[in-house]
């Protein structure tokens, strides 16, 4: 059987998306409030609206990836995250900034910095892979049902 | 042809339209999920009736704190500076409990809490945790932090004999890590932690924040 890789990386990507998504919102707001505040970019009110609303970002589009549903919205909508994720976490290497772990997965996985970087850069050029041959990615889509019709 | 070129357009019209139904079927169904998951686990998070084991300050205080720490964290050393400073100028508004919450994946924070648990055992518990904290930095690292433990405890004049049966006991041990483990079912996975009158707060800029606010509340 030919296993459809970008299939398998949209569903991937996705699942990453939706665990992180799920791992921030279950636990206590407070805990990534506190992981967003130690990047020290934004502002205590922007650090709190950020807090609260990027988990639930990170849901709905892991959701929508593995459902394939607006796929190519979805896909930019990824990219423009991790690309933020990107810029957020090479500043606080830049600065030094005393970060242990990166707080992606809420508390399921501690990653350091370095770490976590290369897992976004990796993540964004699968994630522009899928951009780039949409209509293979788009294999067992929601979207692909609604064409069909 | 027009005919069909109109007919085209409903049918477009007519998928977008489900699209978006879809769409916000699914918003909905994951804002519901994530408000089930929560209310689920709700009864872990609750904070259980404890006894005052390590507590300083007044009882009938109006800002009642519990801090979750790591002897080993460098933030719940700044937070230790921080909540001191406070208690010294508002000795009757603030109440204080201190929680372990060692990191065993860190090299001397369960030792370091063992430590700690049995210099309460001998009264002296915020008198040992003091130099705990001020001098992190001498045993952070240290190979045998057990030995600078024991140099402290006889700064605060702790009896060595029984300090040292203490931290091999199996019980001091358990104490520290059910305490561990009640932190985490109330939702710690970070430290320091704390929880001000109910409300949970994690890291200093947040304990300051709301610290600032309650006393400004509780001034007026």
């Amino acid at each position: 059987m030919k296993i459809n890789i970008f299939f398998a990386i949209r569903i991937a990507v996705g699942l990453l998306f939706i665990i992180s998504g799920v791992e921030k919102l279950i636990s206590s707001y407070q805990n990534f409030f506190y992981v967003v505040q130690s990047y020290e970019v934004l502002s205590m009110p922007l650090a709190k609206i950020t807090a609260f609303i990027m988990p639930w970002i990170e849901l709905f589009l892991g959701v929508f990836l593995v459902i394939g549903l607006y796929l190519k919205w979805t896909l930019y909508g990824v990219i423009s995250v991790l690309i933020t994720f990107i810029f957020i976490v090479s500043q606080a290497i830049i600065r030094s900034l005393p970060i242990d772990e990166c707080g992606c997965f809420g508390g399921l996985v501690s990653l350091p910095l370095h770490g976590v970087l290369m897992m976004d850069i990796t993540l964004l050029f699968l994630t522009g892979l899928l951009l780039f041959r949409l209509s293979r990615a788009s294999f067992l889509s929601l979207d692909n049902d609604f064409n069909k019709e | 042809m027009s005919r069909k070129r109109k007919n085209k357009e409903l049918e477009k019209q007519k998928i977008k339209k489900s699209k978006l139904i879809i769409a916000i079927v699914v918003v909905f169904l994951c804002i519901a999920s994530i408000y089930w998951a929560k209310l689920l686990l709700r009864d872990k998070h609750e904070m259980t009736k404890s006894l005052v084991l390590r507590a300083i300050g007044n009882l009938d205080a109006d800002i009642r704190i519990i801090e979750h720490v790591d002897f080993q964290c460098s933030a719940c050393a700044k937070g230790y500076l921080i909540l001191k400073k406070y208690y010294k100028e508002y000795p009757e508004k603030i109440q204080i409990e201190l929680r372990y919450h060692p990191w065993t994946q860190q090299k001397n924070a369960l030792n370091s809490a063992l430590y700690a648990e049995c210099s309460a055992s001998q009264g002296k518990f915020w008198e040992y945790t003091q130099l705990l904290f001020e001098r992190q930095n001498n045993w952070k690292h240290a190979e045998d932090a057990g030995r600078i433990f024991q140099k402290l405890a006889k700064e605060v004049s702790l009896d060595r004999r029984k300090l040292i049966e203490c931290v091999a006991n199996e019980q001091t041990k358990k104490i520290v890590l059910g305490e561990k483990e009640q932190g985490a079912a109330r939702g710690i996975k970070r430290t320091p932690s704390y929880y001000i009158n109910g409300k949970m707060v994690v890291g200093i800029k947040s304990l300051k924040f709301e610290l600032n606010r309650l006393l400004r509340k509780y001034e007026n």
